[in-house]
């Protein structure tokens, strides 16, 4: 009887895992163009709007204070290559951090058309230099959707973990209960 | 619910970690053979219960369980809170390492502080109705009651944080409404099924 709703309960919990979600805030950023893009979310719920999020910089220092859109996003314009770090804080007990290594934005691509030109050889093709600017630009903007969808990804509770889980507990019990019983002997 | 690394101050983070092994150590202690099972069903159900989450505004909550952990195991509940907490922060990265004492002891001394103050009074009502309004206000007080408790943690540290403070209480109402039902319910079946789990009084 007693076992027969353990089964029940778990089983309930297992179908309905689906639906169930982590708690946990989460922070993500990455380089589109020039600037800094990134967003607070909670796994598995809705972003965090309105929330502070501090910029450090490789030495540690505090250099910008950002705040999050209706949508959970902020947006950083870093002035030098550096190593960059966002982190926010709820405030009802949750932080989270993001390490940006070796930020280098990629060199801007001449607007000027006197100076275009200058650069531009014989047959009328930009230089390797701007060259590689622009596809590093393209690049970075095309990587975008997958480095998010590679952070959400990560994010998703495993079931695996439950499971392991619950073994830990079992296993845990059953190691107490073994040494409780060669004492009782 | 899980305060994260790196918030509180050393103090506060000392006090609960004391407070917490010292719980631990007397919930072992008094941890009997053949509680055991019941102590690992419990650590599982609280381990899990993590895991359901209700969304409310910007932030969100999960259900703790706490109240009922601590009605069926009383002073067993610090060893088995800290156990679902260790196993939350490995596996799902709620809370951290830094701060499983503070945590446990938030989570923990409602759970026995709400079995010293209901258990005797369930285990003395003979009508189901009684029986339920008592286990509601278990749940209930128990989350409550960790909701301060994380509330003057976070206030201890930082005084910076008194409003969040008061989002953190209100964000926790529908949880501290849906673990009253559900404790609500528990107690009386608990009641029904294994009357004697009632009768040692802590």
């Amino acid at each position: 009887m007693k076992i027969r709703g353990i089964i029940i309960v778990l089983t309930t919990l297992l179908i309905v895992q689906q639906n169930l979600f982590a708690h946990k805030m989460k922070i993500f950023a990455a380089n589109e163009g020039k600037l800094i893009k990134g967003y607070v979310y909670f796994s598995g719920g809705g972003r965090a709007q309105g929330l502070k999020v501090n910029v450090y910089d490789g030495r540690g220092e505090k250099i910008a204070e950002l705040k999050t859109d209706s949508k959970g996003i902020f947006c950083f314009a870093p002035k030098a290559e550096d190593n960059y770090r966002f982190e926010a804080c709820s405030g009802d007990g949750h932080r989270t951090a993001f390490k940006m290594e070796n930020f280098s934005a990629p060199e801007k691509t001449k607007t000027d058309n006197a100076e275009k030109t200058a650069t531009r050889n014989d047959k009328g093709f930009p230089d390797r230099k701007e060259f590689a600017a622009l596809i590093g630009e393209e690049i970075s903007r095309q990587l975008l959707p997958l480095k998010i969808q590679l952070a959400q990804y990560e994010d998703k509770m495993r079931f695996r973990d439950i499971l392991g889980g619950i073994g830990y507990i079992i296993g845990i019990a059953g190691i107490y209960m073994y040494f409780l019983s060669l004492k009782k002997k | 619910m899980h305060i994260a690394d790196g918030i509180l101050s050393p103090a506060v983070l000392s006090i609960g970690t004391c407070g917490a092994a010292a719980g631990t150590i007397y919930g072992i202690c008094k941890l009997k053979y053949e509680q055991i099972p019941r102590a690992a069903f419990l650590a599982s159900a609280f381990f899990v219960a993590s895991l359901i989450h209700i969304p409310i505004g910007p932030s969100s909550a999960h259900l703790i369980l706490n109240g009922l952990v601590g009605l069926i195991l009383g002073s067993a509940a610090f060893p088995v809170i800290l156990t679902g907490l260790t196993l939350q922060a490995f596996f799902f990265g709620f809370g951290g390492v830094t701060v499983l004492g503070i945590n446990t002891f938030n989570m923990a001394l409602p759970a026995m502080i709400c079995c010293f103050l209901f258990r005797i009074p369930i285990k003395n009502s003979k009508s189901s109705a009684a029986v339920f309004a008592l286990g509601f206000l278990t749940g209930a007080f128990s989350v409550l009651l960790s909701c301060l408790m994380v509330s003057f943690s976070l206030f201890f540290s930082d005084e910076n944080f008194f409003t969040p403070v008061l989002l953190l209480s209100g964000a926790h109402i529908p949880v501290i409404l849906i673990e009253g039902i559900i404790t609500g319910f528990a107690a009386v079946f608990l009641k029904k099924a294994k009357p004697e789990l009632f009768d040692n009084g802590f």
